[in-house]
């Protein structure tokens, strides 16, 4: 039964994180279709912002991974504390990475609109979206820390 | 030479006459035309300064209007101006120079020149009406000068004509005609003179050869 | 999720680059003749449309394009009906008021918006208001029927507070920047229209029947400061228009609106350029749409000042670019 807290920090740590990066995708991709659907020149562009609110899918998923591995080759018998920690390992990549990617998205379609209007200015939308992804890093590393 | 007459006196009596009455003809009409050039003149210039000053403002109607007509769409436009709010009305009537009845035409507008909502028009279609319906009666007065104007011209050129052909053609000839028939005439008293004094030079012979015939016979002693 | 216009503001800021920009405006305005602004417009977005150097057929068509393009982009169809009906309204208008004041033949009309010309002819025969009619169309409709005297001018009163409702009857809830855009746009309508009552020498209670509802100031408060002579005050009092007062003063002064026009032009072009920052929602969309149609317009009116050799001081009285 406590096996199940535990993994349900797997389960939030892949869900949440995976759900985030699915809809801030979702949202830069169809704003770049936009573009793309006027000047198809700037994909190269485009590509990069579109792709980076998919990385809190990535951590989630590695953190997911990784917890895991130690769900499995733990003793459970041994720390009745473990499936709590195991749980709490799972939540800040989780939560980081669902309300980043959105917001990332957010930045990232402002960024594509600048990246159309003023091409000169394109890497500096990436750069503003980069600063949200800062903290689905911060939320991973955190993650990654309290892996038990 | 034009006028051909028998050379009697008569004639010249007759043609003495005419040419005095061209004279006195020649004269009124000549007076006429200076008249017919001074309401020319007069007439003119009104119509100039009148023409000047419409064309000044319709300049303006129109340049306010080529806004209206490019901000706006052309079916609003044809929309806007498709009923007139406005009627006017013309009178007409004469006033006489003189042999001369000349028009005079005169305009009464009623009614708003503005009958078109407000939010598809532009201001400057106001203006331009406004202008438009300012000057329409000026373009009305203007019309009626400007027949009168032609009306005048007509008669000037035909006066002159008149004059020029009297001055020119009638008088001179009649004058020439006067001058032949005096010489003519007076051609016919010197031969009447002459074949007078011939016949009364043999008239004279014929008397004195007779008289030498009755000498002749006086002198030698008488047979009977 | 609410409508978010996320691929339509995608392809919107990519096409807000074939507006045309200053530099291109600075050389139409320096176009010695017609032929040479033709000549810089064929190397512009107006140029795939201009065949045969028919600028009213190039206009239309360009137009026509960008409607296309609103109508694929929208994701919500009363931005659509706000922006269409205007055109249906004022088809309206001319087809109603021929029919009504026994005009004989048909008369021209713009291509329709989103009510078939056909729909709008049969409406004032039918008994039963037609579907299509949207409610407000029909209630004026209705309105146009019940006139005591059936003169032009009352249909037109009734058409003009037609439109305008239909501006402002779905519009501004989408978003709030149009109704500010709205509202400042009637305003100016509004106060153009006392000033013009005004100097064609209408009464007060004559000129507040053709005020509009709408806008920010009330229609008997423009009323009375048209009255009043207060009106420069009262629009520089007015939210977004304050520098307009002086504008207003001298048109009134001079009769001649060109800058009136110009400045609340250059207002609402600064408000749309606001409403184009935004990412989410319909207001770029929308401020593409009425940008290209205030572009349009700025065109017709630089070429006819071109054809009829205008100088480059008077037209830059009127245009707000350059």
């Amino acid at each position: 039964m406590n096996e199940l807290i535990a993994y349900s920090g797997v389960v939030l740590a892949a869900a949440l994180s995976g759900i985030g990066s699915a809809i801030g995708v979702g949202l830069v991709g169809r704003a770049a279709a936009g573009v793309l659907s006027v000047d198809p020149k700037k994909f190269g562009k485009l590509l990069l912002l579109v792709a980076l609110p998919g990385t809190q899918g990535i951590y989630g998923f590695v953190i997911a991974f990784l917890l895991l591995g130690r769900i499995q080759g733990a003793d459970m018998a041994a720390d009745p504390s473990f499936v709590w920690k195991a749980f709490l390992a799972g939540c800040p990549v989780a939560f980081t990475g669902l309300l980043s990617a959105i917001h990332q998205a957010k930045v990232g379609v402002s960024g594509v609109a600048l990246a159309a209007k003023q091409p000169a200015d394109a890497a500096k939308g990436l750069i503003l979206a980069v600063f949200v992804e800062f903290y689905a890093i911060l939320g991973f590393l955190v993650s990654f820390l309290m892996l038990p | 030479m034009a006028i051909q007459a028998r050379a009697t006196r008569m004639e010249l009596l007759h043609l003495r006459k005419r040419a005095a009455l061209a004279r006195r003809g020649h004269k009124l009409l000549k007076d006429k035309l200076d008249e017919l050039m001074r309401q020319f003149k007069i007439l003119l210039s009104e119509y100039l300064g009148a023409r000047q000053s419409l064309e000044a403002k319709l300049e303006t109607a129109y340049r306010e209007f080529i806004f209206a007509r490019a901000s706006m769409r052309e079916e609003s436009l044809s929309d806007a101006l498709r009923y007139p709010g406005a009627v006017a009305t013309v009178t007409t009537s004469t006033r006489r120079v003189m042999n001369l009845t000349l028009p005079v035409f005169d305009i009464a507008m009623t009614g708003s020149y503005i009958n078109y909502g407000m939010f598809d028009t532009t201001p400057e279609l106001d203006r331009s009406l406004e202008v438009y319906s300012e000057v329409l009666p000026e373009v009305v007065r203007l019309a009626g000068q400007e027949k009168a104007i032609g009306i005048l011209a007509g008669e000037i050129d035909r006066t002159r004509r008149r004059v020029n052909a009297l001055e020119y053609i009638l008088i001179p000839e009649l004058v020439e005609a006067v001058a032949a028939i005096r010489l003519k005439l007076d051609e016919m008293e010197r031969g009447n003179l002459t074949r007078l004094m011939k016949v009364k030079k043999m008239t004279e012979q014929r008397r004195e050869a007779a008289d030498a015939v009755l000498k002749a016979a006086a002198g030698r002693p008488s047979t009977g | 999720m609410k409508s978010l216009f996320l691929f339509a503001n995608g392809r919107v800021s990519a096409l807000e680059k074939d507006l045309l920009p200053p530099r291109m405006w600075q050389m139409l305005l320096s176009a010695r003749d017609v032929e040479e602004a033709g000549r810089l417009l064929a190397d512009t977005w107006y140029g795939r449309f201009l065949q045969g150097g028919n600028f009213e057929n190039c206009f239309e068509q360009a137009a026509q394009a960008i409607e296309q393009e609103l109508m694929e982009l929208s994701e919500d169809p009363a931005l659509v009906r706000g922006i269409l009906h205007r055109r249906d309204v004022r088809n309206a208008r001319y087809i109603w008021k021929a029919a009504l004041s026994g005009h004989p033949s048909p008369v021209e009309t713009e291509r329709p918006g989103l009510i078939p010309l056909d729909v709008l002819r049969s409406a004032l025969t039918d008994s039963e208001p037609a579907p299509e009619l949207p409610a407000l169309m029909s209630r004026s409709l209705e309105e146009i029927r019940s006139l005591q005297e059936l003169s032009p001018a009352a249909i037109d009163s009734v058409m003009d507070r037609l439109a305008a409702a239909m501006e402002m009857e779905e519009l501004p809830g989408m978003y709030p920047g149009f109704a500010s855009f709205l509202a400042a746009r009637m305003d100016i309508l509004n106060f153009g229209i006392a000033a013009r009552c005004r100097l064609a020498g209408m009464d007060r209670t004559a000129s507040e029947q053709l005020l509009l509802e709408g806008g920010t100031r009330k229609p008997a408060e423009i009323a009375q400061a048209a009255s009043s002579g207060a009106l420069p005050a009262l629009i520089s009092d007015t939210v977004e228009l304050e520098s307009l007062g002086s504008v207003l003063r001298d048109a009134i002064a001079e009769k001649s609106f060109l800058e009136y026009s110009r400045e609340s032009e250059r207002i609402l072009l600064g408000m749309l350029d606001t409403g184009a920052f935004a990412v989410f929602g319909p207001a770029p969309l929308a401020a593409f749409v009425i940008k290209k149609e205030y572009e349009i317009s700025h065109l017709r009116i630089l070429l006819a000042a071109k054809a009829a050799r205008l100088e480059r001081s008077r037209l830059l009285r009127r245009l707000p670019r350059g």
